[in-house]
This record gives C-alpha cells, sequence and structure tokens, in this order.
C-alpha cells in the first residue's frame, strides 16, 4: 500500500452530544492539490484540528505520511496557513522577514544560523510573491499581501503537507485568484496541498480534486454535485 | 549638582538595582503587553504585596513572602482562568482583587508599618549588600531566560497555534515565564515598589510601541527605555530629594510624551 500524505479513515466525532463528524474519509495522494470544500458548521474546523493532532477522533483513525498527526509536526513535515487577518497583527511592530524566520528552527536554543535563516526566509518570501516587501511591517499589508505572508511562514519550512484553513476568506475575486495562482506553484515541487473552503466558486480551478463535507462525511465533486452547486 | 551621588555606596547600590530591573521588567513587560495581559503586572504586583505582609506577620523574609505569593496568584490566575472558559482578564481581575483584599488584611497585623509601606512605594535607595545581590541574580537569570528563548517566546505572543506547530511545548514555557515574571516582579517591588513596578512593564513597552519599525526595534528600544528611566530617574531623584520610585516612573512618562510628539511631528513633516 502505497503512503499517502493524509489518510483519513473514517473519522467520526461529537462535541458532547452533538456529532460533527460521522465517519469522513480522506486519501491525499502525495504531490496533490486538493480542495475540501464544506458550508459554514459543516465540520472543516473540527477535521483541520484532527489532522493537525489538536483534536482525538471520538472513531477511526488519521495518519499523516504513515505517522500520527503529532508524530507528522515533530517531524516538521506539515505547514499550516490559519485564518487570520491583518487586523491580528496590527499592534505589533513585525516586519515580514521576522514573522516568516520566527517558523525557523523554533526548538533551538543556541546561537542561530542568522545569515542562513536569512536567506531562507528571503526564498520563502520570494516563493510567496512577496519579493521586495521583507522589512513591511505585518500589520501594514494588504489583506492578499498578509496571506501570503502567512503562506511564506508556513513554506519555509519546506513542509511535505501545506494546510491552508480558508485563506481566501477575506479577500476580493481578484486576490484570491492571485493567492490561489501562488499556492498552485508553491505546490508543483511536490508538496501536498489541502485547502479548506467554504466559498468554493470564487476560486479559479488550479487544484486537482475538489471533496466537500457534508453531514459529517466526505464525498468526490462528482459524486456530490448537488452540494457543490449549492456552496 | 555634579557626580558626588556615586561616591555614596547607597546609591550605587541604587544604580546597579535600577540598571538591572530597567532591562530585566521591560523583557518580560514586551511578553506581557503584546499577549494582552497588561493587568498581570498590577495583579502580581499586588500579591508580591500580600506577600509582603504576610512575610512580615510570619516572621520570614519579606522578599521569599513576596516570591511565593507572586507564584501563587499566577498559578491561580490559570486556574481562576479555566473556570471562566478563556476569559483571561476577567481571570486576572479576580486575582488582583483577592490580593488586594489579603494585602489590606494582612497589612493590619504586620508588626513594622515602615517596613510594609516600603514595599509600596520601593526603597531601591536603602538595599542592603544581600539585597542588591538578590536583584542582581534574579534580574540577570529574568533577562538570559528572555535571551535564550527569545525566538519561542516570539513565537507563542505571535500565535500559539503556530508555536505548538513548530514544536515549541507551550504549556511548559508558559509556566517558565509566569515564574520569570512572578520573579522580577517580586524583586521589582522591593526596588522600585509594588505599586510602581507594574508601570515599568508596561512604560517602557508603550514607548517602543510608539517609534518601533520590527520586533527587534521592539525590544531594543523597550530594554533602552527601561534603563533611562531608571538612571535618569535617580539622577533626578538624588537631586531633588524626590522618591525614586514616583521618579522613575515619571521619567517615563515623560520619555513616552515626548517620543508621542516627535512622533505626531515627524507624521506632519512628512505630509508637507
Amino acid at each position: 500500500m502505497s503512503i499517502s500524505a493524509v489518510r483519513l479513515s473514517r473519522v467520526s466525532f461529537s462535541y458532547r452530544e452533538h456529532p460533527v463528524l460521522a465517519g469522513a474519509s480522506l486519501e491525499l495522494a502525495p504531490g496533490e492539490f486538493c480542495v475540501l470544500a464544506g458550508q459554514n458548521g459543516a465540520g472543516k474546523s473540527t477535521l483541520t484540528k484532527i489532522i493537525l493532532g489538536e483534536l482525538e477522533p471520538d472513531g477511526g483513525s488519521v495518519a499523516v505520511f504513515d505517522r500520527t498527526p503529532t508524530a507528522a509536526i515533530a517531524d516538521g513535515l506539515v505547514g499550516y496557513v490559519p485564518q487570520q487577518s491583518p487586523d491580528d497583527y496590527r499592534h505589533i511592530p513585525l516586519t515580514v522577514l521576522e514573522l516568516v524566520q520566527s517558523n525557523l528552527n523554533a526548538t533551538r536554543i543556541l546561537p542561530h544560523r542568522h545569515a542562513r535563516e536569512r536567506s531562507l526566509a528571503l526564498e520563502a518570501i520570494q516563493r510567496a510573491g512577496l519579493a521586495g516587501l521583507h522589512d513591511r511591517l505585518v500589520g501594514e499589508l494588504s489583506g492578499g499581501q498578509f496571506q501570503s505572508a502567512l503562506l511564506a511562514r508556513a513554506l519555509v519550512r519546506s513542509p511535505w503537507l501545506l494546510l491552508l484553513d480558508e485563506p481566501t476568506s477575506n479577500l476580493d475575486d481578484a486576490n484570491a485568484a492571485a493567492l490561489m495562482q501562488t499556492v498552485s506553484q508553491a505546490s508543483e515541487g511536490g508538496m501536498s496541498t489541502l485547502l479548506i473552503t467554504h466559498d468554493l466558486a470564487r476560486l479559479p480551478r488550479l487544484y486537482d480534486r475538489t471533496v466537500v463535507l457534508g453531514h459529517g462525511v466526505i464525498h468526490e465533486e462528482s459524486d456530490e454535485r448537488s452540494v457543490h452547486n449549492g456552496l | 549638582m555634579g557626580f558626588d551621588m556615586f561616591e555614596y555606596a547607597f546609591m550605587q547600590h541604587a544604580f546597579v538595582a535600577g540598571l538591572v530591573m530597567g532591562v530585566a521588567i521591560p523583557c518580560i513587560g514586551v511578553v506581557v503587553v503584546l499577549r494582552h495581559l497588561s493587568m498581570m503586572g498590577d495583579a502580581l504586583s499586588h500579591a508580591s504585596l500580600a506577600g509582603v505582609a504576610g512575610g512580615l506577620v510570619a516572621g520570614i523574609d519579606p522578599v521569599i513572602g513576596s516570591i511565593v505569593a507572586c507564584l501563587l496568584a499566577a498559578g491561580s490566575t490559570e486556574f481562576v482562568r479555566k473556570h471562566f472558559a478563556g476569559r483571561q482578564e476577567l481571570a486576572i481581575a479576580v486575582v488582583l482583587a483577592c490580593s488586594v483584599g489579603l494585602a489590606g488584611v494582612l497589612s493590619g497585623f504586620t508588626p513594622n508599618a515602615a517596613s510594609f509601606s516600603s514595599f509600596l512605594f520601593g526603597s531601591i535607595v536603602a538595599v542592603s549588600d544581600r539585597e542588591l545581590a538578590v536583584v542582581v541574580v534574579v534580574g540577570l537569570a529574568v533577562v538570559a531566560f528572555c535571551a535564550t528563548f527569545r525566538r519561542q517566546l516570539l513565537l507563542v505572543t505571535l500565535d500559539e497555534q503556530q508555536a505548538r506547530l513548530a514544536g515549541v511545548t507551550t504549556g511548559a514555557l508558559n509556566v517558565a515565564f509566569v515564574i520569570a515574571t512572578a520573579l522580577a516582579i517580586s524583586v521589582g517591588s522591593r526596588t522600585v515598589g509594588a505599586l510602581i513596578v507594574s508601570s515599568m512593564m508596561v512604560v517602557p513597552v508603550a514607548c517602543a510601541l510608539t517609534v518601533a519599525r520590527s520586533w527587534r526595534q521592539m525590544v531594543a528600544v523597550s530594554c533602552g527605555c527601561g534603563l533611562a528611566m531608571s538612571a535618569i530617574g535617580l539622577v533626578i531623584s538624588y537631586a531633588l530629594g524626590l522618591k525614586p520610585g514616583g521618579t522613575i516612573v515619571l521619567v517615563g512618562i515623560a520619555i513616552l510624551a515626548l517620543l508621542a510628539a516627535g512622533k505626531s511631528l515627524a507624521h506632519r513633516n512628512s505630509r508637507g
């Protein structure tokens, strides 16, 4: 059996008596760019937390590159772009370079290799389409630039799996398309990508596959046209 | 005036203690302020006051009482926060209220009212050799902790979830940070005073927020302002015969006002 980037097998999860996931299954192949769509409240955030090892499923199994999510994260295989806005950073004087660099060698205590880290961070900033903006304050970026900065922070550790949580929710159509282009290009190096959204219709078709989360289970897009059309 | 003040051992002690705390307290303050926990300094400084009173009543070193009380208060904040499901500011306010109540009641039983009062506004010019050694060791330990874990503290300040994903053991780091905060505040209470130490935690950071254009500048300006507050405050208090703790904080406010005015002027000029 080949290794999957993400393998969810009949995962179930409930908040007290309220079931959110009821046997959700998903296989994400290495190098695949998949969009997971679902309406608000469908359980996308819960599923994200399970893949990140922050929640334990009540039933079923989860593997990330044949490891537990916690082990995959400890091995530095997972990059995550959370749902945030520039307002979260308005009060902090922090440059784009500092934001990206902060994710490098986070557990290292001994003196840092500044030149090496700086060049890795600048490379990630360039891959994310922010070349020349490394000295800009994060809180002063536009919505699209801010998402790219978060993307650069995730990319700087060269993850095998990139997880993006609603990255286009605060963007206009043009910026959403530009960000998708950047993510698509970043994925070309063999990185697996799982993008989570409630607004599939706005995304240009730059990904390989769509799956839809609804009623606690995951359907392939082709199996669930009605749900897709409703998004 | 000249610099005859340095001929006195008590002023030498005051300067060493002031400069060490002038760097150590803002180092903690940067993280405290940017994590929206500014009231934490107030809560812990009042807890330290309760600890001082408790120490005096029990006949133990008030600084030790202060350290124990600060650690208990910090732990209680975490406990109360869980009870109020994430309402951190409410948890801090509850601990602050409890600390004020305890300090008020215990102060009625202290055998030496003057000693208790010296912790309210500090007595940096009355620091003994032994107390100076404690201030220097604790202050340098706090600075070393912040310098060693600067990257981890930055990550936790920005986004605790991202810090966990990057491999930072956030629970242990938070506990260590709370202990460092409690130690800095306990020792700061002895020098600048329990009612003033939280200002020393916040005012230099407010100065830095006014002018800094990066995290690195933020830390450097905070520590620089903390040092300047202590040094200038001590000189002025010596020259004019003012209370040192209060003078140090007022100097900090003056620096903040100057930086804000300078920034506003520069902004106006850049607009033409």
